[in-house]
């Protein structure tokens, strides 16, 4: 019986959601992105980003910082190691189920 | 899952990091012509006006903030790529050592030869314009 396990255990289940899935994968390119800036590439409303980013936050995988910039708010959200490893790990998950099955191939009986 | 939704998944994430790296790629690009396109200028004037080492250390330095102040800019911007300020770190301090180099060696040392290390930072730092393009052709072609 083999011991490997399919890739789909490596899948974070948090990141199943698309969206969250998209803030996490600009984050993870990123030193830190603007709430704007992440809203805009991902395509989603204030609330929802805000939403989706406080799930990853209290996950452990997003930081959100708050600031001023002159007088104007504004707010910075970063990955956490944890949250670029988790990341990546889910990406390698992702890459081997795009690769298909690395088991081989039975052969033709044909063949022999 | 399927292999069709992890390949779908993988493609939005080169979308949305490809978006992050155009648009800080964008901006710093176009410092980087900035910043080169005056230090040519300021190394012309001062091979030119055969800079005493005191007057070309002052220079440096308002290279020096220009730099710094980058640095600083690149804080206010809604994206900071990865690895960004290690990179601009080792830019900076290239630059500085470069412009260090050509004074104190070129017009400093005794029997050094001005002219040649001028010569040598000019083409440094065309190799520097020429990497500044292209990294603004590569954000342009993400």
């Amino acid at each position: 019986m083999s011991t490997a396990r399919h890739p789909r255990h490596r899948l974070e289940p948090l990141l199943q959601s698309p969206v969250r899935f998209s803030v996490l994968a600009a984050l993870a390119a990123a030193e830190r992105l603007e709430f704007r800036f992440v809203r805009d590439v991902v395509e989603v409303s204030d609330s929802a980003l805000s939403k989706q980013s406080a799930a990853l936050e209290e996950a452990g995988l997003v930081e959100v910082e708050k600031g001023y910039l002159g007088k104007r708010p504004r707010t910075w959200l970063k990955a956490t190691p944890k949250g670029r490893q988790v990341f990546q790990e889910h990406c390698e998950g992702l890459q081997a189920i795009a690769r298909g099955p690395e088991v081989d191939p039975p052969q033709d009986p044909g063949e022999r | 899952m399927e292999a069709a939704q992890a390949r779908a998944a993988l493609a939005r994430r080169d979308a949305v990091q490809g978006a992050g790296q155009r648009a800080h790629a964008d901006w710093y690009a176009r410092y980087l012509l900035g910043f080169l396109g005056f230090t040519v200028l300021l190394l012309g004037a001062a091979a030119a006006a055969r800079t005493a080492p005191a007057a070309a250390v002052t220079l440096n330095a308002v290279g020096a903030v220009l730099g710094m102040a980058a640095m600083g800019y690149a804080g206010t911007r809604p994206v900071v790529t990865r690895r960004f300020r290690r990179f601009h770190l080792v830019f900076s301090a290239g630059w500085s050592a470069l412009y260090v180099a050509a004074v104190v060696i070129g017009s400093v040392w005794p029997g050094g030869v001005p002219l040649l290390w001028w010569t040598a930072a000019l083409a440094v730092l065309g190799a520097w314009t020429l990497g500044a393009a292209l990294l603004a052709r590569r954000a342009g072609a993400r």
